[in-house]
This record gives structure tokens, sequence and C-alpha cells, in this order.
């Protein structure tokens, strides 16, 4: 690991000054350290967010709820409001990592971390997203785990945040905290997929922080269906997280429907969320919505599997939140 | 008089808790990597950046002038070819192990590239090809398939799996003086660790060498662990050259490139049954690879032996560190390919695949001819503990949804002869009594099993035992792999505890009118077999030894030995698993194992090898396997992110039934109960999805992309 300076923030003021360039913001820490000490990221300023006021909070905030970046996953679980008002964000939560990692690793952290590519973290490799080459070594190389959406970009990554999904689902918001002051934006709208940048996974300019995650009254019905490879402690296969407002009759008046681990940032699919509107949840519409999503599924040299898998993620996480079962 | 286990026994074959678990659980026990000894330096490697490569700058001054650094040398020189990603090319020792990382990065290095073996097929298809190895046995083989009347082919495989020490390899080395050496190293085998230091290159000319090597704890070797290896003797060489202990213990994904893998071997089979079920043909094209310069172990055909067979292998070379000997060398590969040809050759044939290994097990003219008996007793154990009778569907499972559930099942064998060893019992005046043995233990209980094998000879409790083991200064002993230890650990403590007793009866036999052939030793008493009532405590007896303690040595070579080891096991796992075909997830319900190793010693210790080896096996079968760019050959997966490890959650239940064969004497356990686990788990998914996925781990892509083209 690279020598560097490390910054303890007392406040959002504070860690906002320090993040100059060269400086990197710290919270659990469960994916930054790993990063540092493969040299993938040498900041020569490390700014301890944990210590920031304020940040570790869970607070009611109107119908719905005002969640401190620096909460963690577990003290979330924790939460029976959370857990209860918003399945579709505990779904996706437990899954995340071992009860260790979930003890330290905080909900912006899981915004904001880096993809678990196998060519990123690697030394050996060039990479765009890395910063230090011109091409993508996943794309004809090992892409067993890489993206099926979006792979007509540069970088064919997938984003590392299960949290993500769920919120785009739930139609959540974020605040930003910056220099000029801070600002709000739906989650959607943070992340970025840049052919100019691929680098870049979201909005969040040099001396920012996402301070808040803000979740409207709880409505309507949630579910989130994570695919594993392993039981526990692994990287989704897919996920999808899927929030449906019901009208009359049993029938979805709108879904919102988002996918994980298939793509270089959370892959919103409007395709499926159009194929459910207006119709009663079955196994057959469900699918039907799948088949919706996937008909815009490119897959690489090696993982057409993943185009199974989300599929089946989807059409569970719909029959989940419409009935409470997907069998 | 010749020496045997006592037929009636007290303390061996009853259930004894490891003697140091509540060390190692209280994170008491010192591992080589405790060894934080005064004055200690820190030693890195530099390892080679590219798979494969000549190096053309090689300077290692910058590293030198950085802080801390104390001693730096070459391990490879310009010119040289570096042979895999991570090959070693030079190291340095610093105070810290930060100020070492640094440093490595400050040598100046740099490779011209040669073009890389990535993978078995590019390997393959190389110019020229590696040249097949033929062995035919039997009948020709064309002849051998006109007598089938049912045929099957299939492709099966097993992909390059590293061994995943939890401690990784490496050593402290202590020089004492100038021709004395101490190591700590984490093996299997701290004599051969001694050997390879004294005959290592720089050391070979210094006069009156004395090397010693401290293991009484390790982490985990599964056949990886055998020497002081490459950054042992960097270790040992920097320590000379700084006049200080260097620690060298490999980082983890220096363990991955490094530390040991076990070769893969893919095989299309083509096999035959006559019209009453029995094996008559099997021709195997097969190629694997042991690394750049090694090849697999072949061990083809497995248990059972048709007619005629032809086995075709292609040992192909990849830029990749060389194979290392992996629990059960060459037998997780030839079951996974022979197990899961029997069962499709079952189902071509529409016969029980539990009915069809019945009728195939060794007969006249294969050498494993006695252990088919034992095969059939655990066959049917198995069957009836994993409810085959009401579980076992046709190939497929034909209840609704995605879930389809199925049972599968393997069989095994392994050698577990007693090895090398020798070993002292020293019993003092006062009556306590020390055995000394030049074995270590690898994890599989031999520290509990020279105190169980000693109070068992002399008639005392575990307690009254000091057992010492895991230093090449104790009397020699072979290292721990084949599964020898156990065998060759009891017969060596338990010779010599009888000699010693044999001295305490001569002392005893006048005081209790009685000649020394009597008497017996028991609950801590000398007693005239005939007239129990004639009897001296322990202590009473040991006291007429007078001022002088005695020893007395026991060697496994020891001719008067009869019938208290022996070799060859077999054993039968079942499977039972959930399939989700619409994510190609594999879910372990239950695995039961039926083991056989002759006389248990330890029941505890010994189902506790039954269970590792089930845990590993099903690590292996699901998860585990080393992945090479396939340009690069670099591997992508050094870690224990992407190097995926089975956790607790992906275990299910396992039930383990131990055979007892206390007259076949004892027989090595640690090795054969992760053969045939991966096989098992593979016929069972087979059994659930109705379609062969062939080549393990068995991944959802691996699943979904045989039901894809089904």
């Amino acid at each position: 690991m690279k020598a560097f300076t490390y910054k303890s923030a007392a406040s959002e003021a504070d860690a906002v000054a320090a993040l100059g360039p060269g400086a990197v913001a710290l919270a659990g820490g469960t994916s930054l350290l790993n990063l540092m000490k493969e040299r993938v990221i040498e900041p020569s300023v490390v700014v301890n967010l944990k210590s920031v006021a304020g940040l570790d909070k869970i607070e009611a905030a109107g119908d719905g709820w005002k969640i401190g970046a620096g909460v963690t996953i577990a003290a979330l679980l924790e939460n029976p409001q959370v857990v209860k008002g918003y399945p579709a964000l505990a779904e996706a939560l437990e899954t995340v990592g071992t009860p260790q990692i979930r003890n330290m690793a905080t909900l912006g952290g899981n915004l904001c971390a880096k993809t678990p590519c196998l060519y990123f973290s690697h030394d050996g490799f060039a990479c765009l997203k890395r910063g230090n080459g011109n091409s993508c070594p996943a794309k004809d190389g090992d892409n067993e785990f890489s993206a099926i959406f979006g792979t007509v970009m540069p970088c064919v990554s997938v984003h590392a945040s299960s949290a993500s999904p769920a919120l785009i689902a739930l139609g959540a918001r974020l605040r930003v905290a910056g220099s000029g002051g801070a600002r709000e934006l739906p989650v959607e709208e943070f992340f970025v997929l840049s052919k100019d940048d691929p680098a870049r996974e979201n909005v969040l300019k040099q001396g920012e922080i996402v301070t808040h995650v803000i979740l409207g009254k709880p409505a309507g019905k949630s579910a989130t269906y994570v695919a594993l490879h392993k039981a526990s402690h692994d990287w989704p296969t897919a996920l999808a997280s899927a929030a449906l407002d019901m009208g009359e009759g049993d029938l979805v008046r709108t879904a919102r429907i988002c996918l994980g681990g298939v793509a270089p940032i959370p892959w919103r699919v409007q395709a499926a969320e159009a194929a459910l509107a207006g119709k009663k949840v079955t196994p057959e519409t469900a699918s039907a919505a799948a088949d919706a999503a996937m008909a815009g599924a490119a897959p690489l040299s090696q993982n057409a599997y993943k185009v199974k898998v989300a599929h089946t993620a989807l059409k569970r996480a719909v029959l989940l939140a419409a009935r409470g079962s997907w069998k | 008089m010749p020496y045997k286990w006592p037929e009636k026994r007290q303390v061996i074959g009853t259930k004894v808790p490891r003697l140091d678990g509540a060390l190692k659980v209280a994170g008491k026990a010192k591992y080589s990597y405790d060894r934080n000894l005064p004055g200690l330096l820190h030693g890195k490697i530099l390892r080679s950046t590219v798979a494969h490569g000549k190096i053309v700058t090689l300077d290692l001054a910058p590293a030198e002038a950085m802080p801390g650094v104390k001693a730096a040398m070459s391990i490879k020189k310009v010119g040289d070819i570096v042979r895999f990603g991570g090959d070693e090319v030079a190291a340095l020792a610093a105070e810290t192990e930060e100020q070492a990382r640094d440093a490595i990065r400050a040598i100046k290095v740099a490779y011209e590239s040669l073009p890389p073996l990535a993978s078995e097929e590019a390997g393959l298809e190389r110019n020229p090809p590696p040249p097949p190895q033929t062995t035919e046995k039997g009948l020709k083989i064309e002849e051998a398939f006109a007598k089938a009347t049912v045929t099957s082919e299939g492709f099966y495989g097993v992909a390059v799996i590293t061994h995943v020490c939890l401690e990784t390899h490496g050593l402290v080395a202590d020089w004492k003086a100038d021709d004395d050496l101490v190591v700590y190293c984490s093996t299997q085998a701290v004599g051969n660790t001694r050997n390879s230091l004294k005959n290592h290159g720089p050391f070979k000319a210094i006069a009156n060498l004395k090397v010693t090597c401290e293991t009484p704890f390790m982490g985990g070797g599964f056949g990886s662990k055998f020497s002081a290896d490459l950054q042992g003797t960097v270790a040992a060489e920097l320590a000379r050259k700084a006049k200080r202990p260097v620690k060298l213990m490999l980082e983890r994904d220096e363990e991955h490139w490094a530390g040991g893998n076990r070769p893969s071997l893919f095989a299309k089979v083509k096999a035959g049954a006559d019209k009453d079920g029995k094996l008559v043909a099997l021709d195997v094209e097969s190629y694997g690879t042991g690394g750049n310069s090694t090849g697999v172990d072949m061990r083809l055909p497995y248990i059972y032996l048709p007619e005629g067979h032809r086995i075709r292998n292609r040992d192909v070379n990849v830029n990749a560190f060389n194979k290392r000997a992996f629990r059960a060398p060459g037998s997780p590969q030839a079951c996974a390919v022979m197990d899961q040809m029997m069962d499709d050759l079952a189902h071509a044939g529409g016969w029980d695949p539990v009915e069809f290994r019945l009728k195939n097990l060794p007969g006249q003219g294969n050498p494993l001819v006695n252990l088919s008996p034992i095969w059939e007793k655990e066959l049917k154990m198995g069957a009836e503990a994993i409810g085959w009778k009401q579980g076992y569907h046709k190939r497929g499972d034909p209840a609704a949804g995605p879930i389809k559930r199925g049972l599968g099942c393997a069989i095994n064998t392994w050698g577990g002869g007693p090895g090398g060893a020798q070993a002292s019992c020293t019993i003092a005046p006062d009556g306590s009594v020390e055995v000394r043995c030049g074995t270590q233990d690898l994890g599989t209980g031999t520290t509990t099993l020279v105190p169980i094998v000693a109070a068992e000879i002399l008639g005392l409790e575990i307690k009254d035992i000091q057992g010492k083991i895991g230093s090449s200064a104790y009397p020699d002993a072979g290292g721990s792999g084949g599964s020898t230890s156990c065998g060759g650990v009891s017969l060596a403590v338990g010779v010599a505890c009888m000699k010693a007793l044999e001295q305490i009866f001569a002392k005893a036999a006048p005081a209790l009118d009685a000649q020394p052939g009597d008497l017996e030793a028991e609950g801590g008493k000398v007693y005239v077999k005939a007239a129990p009532a004639k009897s001296l405590s322990w202590k009473q007896a040991c006291a007429l030894l007078g001022a002088q303690a005695i020893t007395a040595v026991g060697d496994k070579a020891d001719k008067e030995i009869q019938g208290m080891a022996a070799s060859g096991v077999g054993g039968a796992q079942f499977v039972d698993v959930s399939v989700d075909v619409e994510t190609g997830q594999v879910r372990v319900n239950k695995v039961v194992a039926v083991a056989d190793c002759g006389l248990v010693m330890n029941r505890l210790l010994c189902e506790s090898q039954v269970y590792g080896g089930v845990v590993q096996g099903l690590s292996l079968a699901l998860f585990e396997e080393r992945r090479l760019d396939p340009r690069s050959a670099l591997m992508l997966n050094p870690d224990m992110e992407w190097y995926k490890l089975a956790g607790h959650s992906d275990l299910g239940e396992i039930e383990v039934h131990l055979l007892d064969y206390p007259e076949r004497g004892v027989i090595g356990i640690g090795e054969p109960p992760v053969i045939p686990t991966q096989a098992a788990l593979a016929n069972a998914v087979t059994n659930a999805v109705g379609v062969r996925v062939g080549v393990l781990p068995i991944t959802p892509k691996r699943v979904l992309d045989a039901l894809a083209k089904k």
C-alpha cells in the first residue's frame, strides 16, 4: 500500500474540504482497503467519514426515512421499519458479503463501491476502468462473470452494488454534499454509463460525498431476488429488484424493476416494467416481463448463461413482490 | 516375541478430542506465522508479472538502497526464463513487512515476453503436439467392444485446483550459529524440510551444519508442503546474509501462484457393457496439465477393470506453476472420470447405478479383489442411509417446478500403508513417560494419536503421557503424505512402548515373584496376569528403575511386527442434491460417507478426517477452479473472492459411517474420503436435471450450458 495521510472528518464540511485532489473517502473500508493494498487506488490522503456526525443515523423523514450513508448494512438489517417497509432493500442487503463484512460495510459504500471484475483489481492487466489501459481485458478474456447488458460500451464490468437496484426500484433519492453545498437526486441519476470515461460509474465529482439515502413512503409491494453460486459470501450471478404499485383488481398500475450484477451500472429495465403495467402478476406475465427485459441483453463469449439467470431473477422478484413467494 | 496390538483395547478406538484443540481455538498455539523472534526481518519475493518470458533486466541496487533493507538476493538472473505468472525472480529482507513490500517494487526488472500457453486446449494445439502415452490391457479394444451390447460416450473432467492452505507456505529462519540453523516451517515433513535445507546448494559446504525444523502446529498442507521449498531456502539465505532471523510466509496470491496445484484431467470416454451388465470395454482419450513441465497423475482405469481397455493420455504443458501432490494424487480425477462413466453406462443399459456398481466390483485378476466385499457392504449401507430406494428415480426429476432433486454415488480406494517412522519411549523412575517421534501433525490429529498408543500399551491414561512430535530433532519419521502417518507412527510408538515396558517388567518381576512374561500393565498397575492381586502401582514399578530413566526405540521397520498395519481401503459416498434449473445453482441436501480404515485409532478424529474429506470434496465439486487468463496465462483469481471455497451454508448434512476392521490393523484415512465426493455429486446432479454436466466444478454456467444443449 502506498503511504498516505489520514484525516478524520468531524463534519460534512470538514470531509468535503479534505477531499482535494488525490484524496479518497473511507467509510467501512471493506472494498477500499483491498484496492489500496492491491495498489489499484493509490490515494495520497484518506478521509475517514465514519467520524462525521450524523452519518450513522436512521431518521424518520416525512412519510419515509433518511438514512445516513455511514449506516452499516448490519444496522439497516436490524431496523424493523426498514426491513418491513422496504423488503426489496432488506432482501438485497441480506446477501451482501458475510456477517463480518455487513458489520463494517456501509450503505454509502455499497453505492460507491468499485466493480468486482476479475481484471480491474489485477496488477497484470491494463484496464480501462482502472485507468491504466486503452481496452477492456475482460471483453475478449474471461468474461464468465461480466456484463450482459451495455456490452457495446468499452468496459464490460458489472457494478458491485446489491442495494442500488432496490433503491432504484423503490424510487429512492440521494443527498450529495460538496463544496457548493448539498443537492438531491434520484438514485437512478446517480449512476452513469460513460463511453468517454469508463473509470466513472457515478456522478460524484472530486470533493463530493453521498451523505444520505432518502426513502419515500413505504408503499406497494417490493422484493429482490438474488441468484448466487455459493449460498453465501459470493457476488450475485444476477439479481433483480422489483417494486409494484398495485391498482384495483390486483392489476399492476406501475412497476419499477432494476437488475444488478449484469451491467457496469445498475440496469433498470423499462421494457419489463411496461410489459407488466395493467396486468395481473402471474408466472406467465412475470416471465413475459423478463422476456421483454432480456430482449436487450447482449452477452459476451462466455456468459450467455447469465441471461437465463437474470431472467429468472427478474421473474422471481416480480412474483415475490406480488405474491410473497416465487414458487 | 512378535509385536501385536493388545486384543482387549482400552484407549485405541475411543473418541479422544484433540489434545491441542483448546490451544488452537484460544489462539495460543504458536504457528510459524507467530514466531516473532527478537530482531526478526521480513522477507519478500519479487515474482514475474508475465507467465512466460526472458529476464532482460534485473537490478537489485535500487531496492538495496531502500529504507530498512538488510539483505537482497537474486533467484534468477538476466537471460533466465520465467515459466509462470508469479515465478520467483529475486528476494530481500527488511525491518518491516511494509518496507520489504516497497523495496520489492524498487527492483528494476524487465522481461522479453514469450508466447504463453494459457489453457490445456492451447497446450494440445502446440506444434508439435504432446505425444499420447498409450496403455492397453486385456482384450484388444475392438474385440472388447465387440462383446458389448450397450455403449455410452461422454466427456468428463476436473479443472486445475489449488491447495489454498489456510496457513500459507513459508518459514522463519534463525541461525543460532554459523553452522546451526533452526527453522519454524509450515510443513508436513519436518525431517525432509531439514534435509532439503542441509542439501541446499549454498549450505552444503558448511562443515557440520546442523539444521532443526520445528513445527509443533501447522495450518494445512494437503500434499503441497514436503520440503523447505524455494521460499524456505531463500529465507534461510537472507537470514544468513543479514545475520538476523527472517520470516518469509507467502501472501495469499503467492500461495495460489506457487503454493501448489492439482493437475486437471479431461477425458473423452467410450465404454461398453455386455447384456448382463458387465463392463467389458473402455476407451479413453484424455489430457490434462500438471503445469509447465509435469504431467497428470494418471490412475485410469480406476477400480473397475473391463475385459479390454485403452487409455491414450496427453500430458499438456501450460505456463503455470507445476503440480504438487494433492490429497490422494490422481485419484479424485480418475474417480470423476470412471464413476461418471459408470453412471452413464448404467443409464444407457437401464440398470440401477448401485446394482451396476455391485455387479462390476473388482473380481479375480483385479488387484483390488479383496476390497470388493468391503465395497459391497459400503454400497448397501450408503444406499440405505441416503434413502436410495425411495429417492432414486430415472434420470431427470419428474417433479414440477424448477427445483430438481437427485441422488448419486461413487466409490474409491487408496493405499494408506504405514510410512517409515521411528519413535522413542522414555520412562523415568518417577513414572513419567515421554514419547518422541519426528512426525508432525498435519491437522489429522497425530499429536493426539501418540499418547493414545502409548497409554494403551503402558496401561496408563492419556494425561500420563508426554507426547513430543513436530521437531526434526526427534527420531526420524516420514512426511505426512499418502495417508501413511497414522500407520507408521502408531507402529513406531507402539513398539517403542512395548520395548520399554519389557524393561519395566524385567524390574518388576522379582518384586512380584513372577517372570517378566507373566506380567501385564493395565489401569495404572503392573500385575501378574494369573493373579491380579499381586500388583504394583505404575509408580512403584517405575521406582524399581533406580536412578536411571530408560529409553527404548521403536521402528516401523521392525521385523517382529505382526499384523499391526495394512494397506488398501475402500469407501463409498452418496450425495443428495437439489438443482435449480433456472439459475444453475446446486444445493447439497445430504452426503453419506462410508469409509473403511482397518483398526480405528481415534474414532473422533477419524470421523473428522472423513468429514474434512467430504467438505473439501464438495468445495472442489461445486466451486474450486484455477482461472488463467486465456491470453496471458496469468491467474485471474489468486484470492478467496473469485477462487471460491465452500462455506458452512454450502455443505448440507454430512453423515459419516466408519467400518471397523480391527483385524486388518491400522490403515490411513486422510486421503480416501476426498476422492469420491466429486463424482458422487456430479452423478446426483445428472440424476436431478437429466443431463450430464461432466466437467467439474459444477457451476451455474456449466449447468445452464448443459441444459441449453439438451
